[in-house]
């Protein structure tokens, strides 16, 4: 009820005191009119007990003559006082049983609160003639208690408001104006804005709560100030040193990612995202980075080994793999993160690992480039005599380990030197060209090698698990037969050439590699001088 | 000398008084009627309910009619004394405030002792009261005081 007449502090002070006072007053009032009722009522049962003693010796009188008149003017005497409702006298019934007197006037029938007063013989004292009864009026009695009641109440009712007033004038005063006026100071300040935050105002000198509540305010909104403003200039330099590290991070040309101990990428840079997704697309396709890479193992067993404390914290890889129908290359560099901050970090973040990979496809393109220009023959794209010899050895060592055979066949064309002269450089390129094709079309698998060792002279090597010299001569006879096809040279002309064969055969003619091409040499120079366009084996030549 | 004279008629006066009361103290009363009333005796209530005006009837329903001794005799200040406790004076007191209801009818005075017995002698409803030693044949003692 209260809180809808008013939101006002001191109102409601008020009101409640006042209504407590009500409370109060209503209570005590009704309190001390019932001790008040019992009070008038004795003392009024005491008066009427002293008028009867007053009209006794009359009323005696009168009932010993059974003198009606006396009696009633007795009766009416008594009747015309206030606390007197009803009265009676009446004689004692004589022998015969009748009553002669009996006068009563007023309400005389409650019989508990009327007081009787025997009547004695006025001149024999131990005789009774008549008895005096007297009803004192309760309704009169109740009246004045309550006339009294009333005025106590109004008293006390507005001895209340007048109290209710004036502690709500203090309240208002004291407490109330104050607390307002803190209220409305404190509502000024915007904790966001800290210039807002000024000394709340308040009476000097003053020691009660309100002040010291201000003063505690005014000291805590003091430091508050400070340290928000610190917090401000903190938060700006973070903010700018942030924006600085965003900038390298997003715009840094390497791909940069955060491993977590699964092998999951928790964090990347665009850069990182550019280099693994196609155009078109929105994410990557696995967040699992070895599977990212296509090249799971070797990554996974990196990934565990650079984890591992006894290794140096970081290791570099390049890496091919393919992002769609594109081999690309990455330069990857794998560091393993020690946390630097010591406070309460999971033992989990330890594990990581940063992985910052460059795109190194045009470096690797270009170095195998170089590296093919190195080892090939630019005419051709056979190996050179260099790496073919270097490749040889290499097959000879895997022979001699795995108990294999290799197969050496030097090759020597026949009838080229007249091409050359005849149709010039460019036929004889051409002659080679599609020479060297049909070396490549026929002797294609891994072990193969075919080189040009310069000119027209060529080594095909194979490695073979078991040699079988019938089937080597008849691929060997098959070859030159091969090679002697027709060679087109231009639009309209052709031409075709032939080939010598020597094979030496290792471990059998020799298991290093000089041993073997000088046998296989000899056995092609006792191929040529005995005719050309044949195949020897030099386990053949050699009983000669 | 005057004055002399009147202390002793004073003197002489009081030692009267003296006299008389001490012979009143002595003198024992007795209610009489008249010798036809077919009344025999009285109580003592009776005697006084009819002196005091409550009935105006003997006990029978015969009509009373009490006399009085002369007034500031010593008979009927003794006689009052002896039946109510009451001198004569608190007796006149008490007609007094009857009177004013109209009620009250106190006892036929009488001249004197002998007027009394006279009257009580004639009269069929007289009742009287007479020292013991007047006591006569005209009349009848119908209570005698202890």
């Amino acid at each position: 009820m209260i809180k809808i007449i008013s939101q006002k502090l001191y109102l409601r002070v008020a009101l409640s005191i006042a209504l407590v006072a009500i409370v109060v007053s209503i209570v005590s009032s009704m309190l001390s009119y019932y001790s008040d009722l019992k009070e008038k009522k004795n003392t009024n049962y005491l008066l009427v007990q002293q008028l009867a003693h007053t009209v006794e010796k009359a009323a005696t009188i009168a009932a010993y003559l059974n003198d009606q008149e006396l009696s009633q003017e007795i009766i009416n005497g008594l009747l015309s006082n206030d606390i007197v409702q009803g009265a009676s006298i009446e004689g004692k019934s004589n022998t015969k049983g009748e009553m002669e007197l009996f006068i009563a006037n007023g309400t005389t029938n409650k019989q508990k609160e009327a007081v009787l007063v025997k009547l004695v013989h006025p001149f024999l004292d131990d005789t009774f003639i008549g008895v005096l009864s007297i009803y004192p009026d309760d309704k009169f009695i109740q009246q004045q208690a309550q006339a009294a009641l009333k005025k106590e109440f109004i008293l006390m009712l507005i001895q209340s408001i007048v109290i209710a007033f004036f502690v709500s004038l203090v309240v208002q005063r004291w407490l109330t104006k104050p607390i307002q006026n803190l209220t409305d100071s404190f509502a000024k300040i915007n904790p966001s804005k800290p210039e807002t935050l000024k000394m709340l105002s308040f009476k000097q000198g003053k020691r009660d709560e309100i002040s010291r509540l201000t003063q505690n305010i005014n000291a805590l909104m003091h430091e508050l100030h400070l340290t928000i403003s610190n917090e401000q200039t903190l938060r700006k330099k973070t903010q700018e040193l942030e924006a600085k590290f965003r900038l390298i991070f997003e715009q840094a040309s390497a791909g940069i990612c955060l491993l977590d101990d699964k092998n999951t990428i928790t964090t990347f840079n665009p850069a990182f995202k550019h280099y693994f997704t196609l155009p078109g697309e929105e994410k990557l396709s696995t967040l699992h980075f070895p599977e990212l890479l296509n090249n799971v193992e070797k990554l996974q067993s990196l990934l565990l080994d650079i984890r591992s404390d006894i290794n140096p914290p970081q290791t570099t890889l390049d890496v091919e793999c393919k992002i769609g129908y594109k081999t690309v290359w990455f330069h990857c560099l794998f560091v393993r993160l020690t946390d630097q901050r010591q406070n309460n970090r999971s033992p989990q973040q330890e594990q990581l690992v940063e992985v910052i990979l460059h795109d190194v496809t045009e470096r690797a393109e270009r170095e195998f480039q170089t590296q093919f220009e190195a080892d090939h023959d630019p005419l051709t794209d056979l190996f050179n005599r260099r790496a073919g010899e270097k490749r040889l050895k290499k097959a000879l060592r895997e022979c001699a380990k795995h108990g294999q055979h290799l197969v050496l066949m030097m090759i020597d064309l026949d009838k080229f030197k007249p091409i050359n002269d005849t149709y010039g450089h460019e036929a004889g390129d051409k002659v080679l060209i599609e020479i060297a094709n049909r070396f490549k079309k026929r002797f294609n698998d891994n072990t193969d090698i075919c080189i040009r060792l310069g000119g027209d002279e060529f080594i095909i090597a194979q490695q073979i698990n078991t040699y079988d010299k019938t089937a080597t001569q008849n691929q060997a006879i098959a070859l030159i037969d091969e090679l002697q096809q027709q060679v087109s040279i231009s639009n309209t002309r052709t031409c075709a050439v032939g080939a010598s064969i020597g094979i030496a055969i290792a471990p059998t003619d020799g298991t290093e590699l000089h041993e073997l091409m000088h046998n296989g040499d000899k056995t092609l120079y006792h191929v040529k001088e005995t005719g050309r366009g044949k195949v020897a084996f030099y386990d053949d030549i050699k009983i000669r | 000398m005057i004055i002399a004279r009147n202390l002793c008629f004073n003197l002489i006066l009081s030692m009267f008084l003296l006299v008389v009361s001490m012979y009143a103290e002595s003198t024992e009363f007795v209610v009489v009627v008249n010798k036809n009333n077919p009344i025999n005796a009285l109580s003592k209530r009776e005697v006084i309910d009819i002196y005091m005006g409550r009935y105006s009837t003997f006990p029978d329903g015969e009509i009373s009619k009490p006399l009085d001794l002369p007034a500031k005799s010593a008979f009927k200040n003794d006689f009052y004394l002896k039946l109510v406790n009451k001198d004569e004076q608190q007796i006149n007191a008490y007609w007094a405030r009857l009177l004013f209801s109209g009620r009250g009818k106190p006892p036929t005075p009488s001249a004197s002792l002998e007027d009394a017995l006279k009257t009580i002698a004639s009269s069929q409803y007289a009742i009287g009261y007479i020292p013991l030693s007047h006591v006569t044949d005209t009349v009848k003692v119908v209570y005698t005081f202890d």
